[in-house]
């Protein structure tokens, strides 16, 4: 067990290594909590408690504090997630234009494919005028059939574990 | 047709300094560090007339006042790029496709209001305006045009750009302070005003992107000039976010007071696929959901608010004759349901009691009182919410219940959704929900208790 921990902090450890990087160099300007948390996330895909840990002490508080933070935002997970993630907004711009047929193909097509990627529903992306949208992990997607959503998502799962 | 803030985005690298300066870019920035006082700019922006753009139409003038009469420093210019209206989309353009623009707009209003720090906050699923603004405050440093002795003047300011995580409540003005302070994004109690006591506890003058990228040509051009751009009374450009059941979505940068009719059929091509105009929105999901016969409304703050609802940000939003309204309102009071902060009880149970109304009403299981319930919730919530959310959340709801009853009645009285869009199955919706909370809920809210 304890040969096993090891092993995965040595993989680990060059994430931590970048993350106190980025931490040093926001504590430099005011105002960089989610910024701090931004980067926990883009370096391990979630709010990795150790990760969390090394913020909360660069900050002067405590994790649960941290964490209490954190949890107002939609935007951070607390577990690992799939390397794709498809936020599908629901709102009405896109509700009208068939935001529901993506959400259904792209959900089927998750659990097909024992969640190779995660569905979420969103609120609006600001991406109205491209209605149905979505963003594929950083990219805006929009003015898509389901399939063609679908086709975008498949490509990034692809992209993703080459 | 004149264009201010979308002028330029068709530009070949139009979010790049070269194309910026090769397009007046900073000429504005050069003549008021040069040229002018800082009164002599807040003169031209009162000129102007302009109305804050970010959803209240505040006199940006007036707001101006309050911070040169504040006392502490440093004072701050905290730039609200949260953009997360359901419907709107305008900041987004301008900070992706022409982000020194918002920069110059921002360096004018704080040399005018005498700042030294300016933030950015950008909401967090903008990953590609944040790439481009962050670059263009990064060569805008490298030319001198942010940081000490700007232009060899004795004006100096930091900008700085910061990133929200996912909440819809960190674009009201107190709830990004505390945002940016490293909080949980719950509102403030006012007073203290964001003028006297904002972030850090100082003065600061919080605008929308859209109110400060007019200030570079307010300026350049003089804010008369500005303000003579709008019609039907309407003062200077406002940029329409037009999407829905449109021919022609988009953003369109037309004259103050332009009518919904001109905007939907002659800009945005009519209604989509030819069809019929059933009902719309003028200002994203805080607003109400409007029959057709009010096309002809003038999409400027007075006259809006005159007929009973709010331009908001202008993000009008097209249903034509195939949707239940109904299920369009739910979509509005499900977006409120999961953006409440919950920090006070009028909105948080409120929109879900809403919400849970309007799914009994899709699913056939409502009862008759429900439309006296859904005004009940209301009132109550805009008298007793905190903060504008909850204020506002029920407008989209409660308008649909007094503009389209014949609607409701059918859902309710004879079980039938005209539009054939609701499941009407019969089946209650919230059973997963605690029944009991959800009748002490109504309960609470018949007997005005929320109140
Ligand atoms: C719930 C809520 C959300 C808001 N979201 C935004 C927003 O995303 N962007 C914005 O500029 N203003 C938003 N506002 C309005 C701001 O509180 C504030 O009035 C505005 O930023 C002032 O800028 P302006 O005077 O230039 O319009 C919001 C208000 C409320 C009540
Ligand atoms: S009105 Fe809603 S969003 Fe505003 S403070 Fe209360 S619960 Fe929070
Ligand atoms: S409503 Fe879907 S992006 Fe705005």
């Amino acid at each position: 067990m304890a040969r096993q921990t090891s092993e995965v902090e040595s993989v680990d450890a060059p994430k931590y290594a970048a993350l106190s990087r980025d931490i040093e160099e926001c504590k430099r300007e005011p105002g960089t909590t989610l910024d701090m948390l931004h980067a926990v996330q883009r370096h391990f895909g979630y709010l990795e408690p150790q990760a969390v840990g090394m913020v909360a002490e660069a900050l002067g508080l405590t994790k649960a504090q941290l964490y209490g933070v954190a949890t107002f935002y939609t935007m951070f997970f607390f577990e690992p997630k799939p390397p794709v993630i498809a936020r599908v907004c629901v709102n009405l711009s896109c509700h009208l234009r068939g935001a529901q047929e993506i959400l259904h193909t792209l959900e089927e097509a998750a659990k097909e494919q024992h969640d190779a990627f995660e569905v979420e529903e969103v609120m609006c992306l600001g991406l109205c005028e491209q209605a149905p949208a979505l963003l594929v992990n950083e990219e805006a997607v929009g003015q898509v059939s389901a399939e063609e959503a679908l086709e975008k998502v498949q490509a990034s799962v692809a992209g993703s574990s080459s | 047709m004149e264009q201010i803030c979308l002028r330029r985005i068709h530009n070949e690298n139009s979010q790049d300094i070269e194309s910026y300066l090769a397009h007046d870019g900073y000429a504005a920035l050069r003549k008021a560090l040069t040229e002018m006082t800082p009164e002599a700019v807040h003169e031209e922006v009162r000129a102007s007339n302009m109305g804050g753009r970010g959803g209240a139409g505040f006199p940006t003038a007036m707001k101006w006042n309050f911070l040169v009469g504040a006392r502490g420093q440093p004072k701050y210019v905290l730039c609200n790029f949260d953009e997360s209206e359901p419907g709107t989309f305008s900041n987004r353009i301008i900070g992706e496709e022409d982000p020194h623009l918002l920069v110059e707009g921002c360096l004018l209003a704080a040399y005018a209001t005498g700042c030294s720090i300016i933030f950015i906050y950008i909401r967090g699923e903008y990953f590609l305006a944040y790439e481009r603004v962050k670059r263009a405050i990064e060569q805008a440093y490298a030319r001198g045009l942010i940081g000490k002795n700007i232009l060899g003047t004795d004006f100096s300011v930091e900008m700085h750009l910061r990133r929200g995580a996912g909440a819809y409540i960190c674009g009201e003005e107190t709830a990004i302070m505390n945002s940016l302070e490293g909080k949980r994004g719950y509102p403030r109690a006012r007073p203290p005003f964001p003028a006297n006591e904002g972030l850090f506890g100082k003065p600061t003058l919080i605008n929308n992107v859209e109110t400060l990228s007019n200030l570079p040509d307010i300026v350049r051009n003089g804010g008369e000039w500005w303000s003579n751009l709008g019609v039907n009374e309407g003062a200077g450009l406002n940029i329409y976010c037009l999407s829905g059941h449109v021919e022609r979505p988009g953003a369109y940068e037309l004259p103050m007071g332009t009518t919904a009719r001109e905007l939907i059929y002659e800009h945005g091509g009519g209604v989509w696929q030819g069809r019929e105009l059933k009902a719309w929105k003028p200002g994203g999901a805080s607003s109400a959901i409007l029959p057709a016969d009010m096309i002809d409304l003038v999409l400027d703050f007075k006259p809006v608010q005159a007929a009973g609802t709010i331009l908001g940000t202008a993000g009008v939003i097209v249903m034509d004759d195939r949707t239940c309204v109904v299920d369009a309102a739910i979509r509005d009071a499900t977006f409120f349901e999961e953006e409440s902060c919950g920090f006070c009880f009028p909105c948080r149970d409120g929109t879900r009691v809403l919400r849970m109304l309007l799914d009994r009403v899709r699913h056939g299981v409502a009862t008759p009182d429900t439309m006296d319930l859904i005004e009940h919730a209301s009132s109550d919530m805009m008298d007793a919410s905190f903060c504008g959310l909850g204020q506002f959340a029920p407008w989209p709801v409660v308008s649909t219940v007094r503009n389209f009853r014949r609607e409701y009645e059918s859902h309710i009285l004879e079980r039938v959704c005209p539009a054939g869009v609701c499941p009407m199955d019969g089946v209650e919706p919230n059973e997963h929900v605690d029944r009991r909370t959800l009748q002490e809920m109504l309960v609470a809210q018949k007997g005005g208790a929320l109140a």
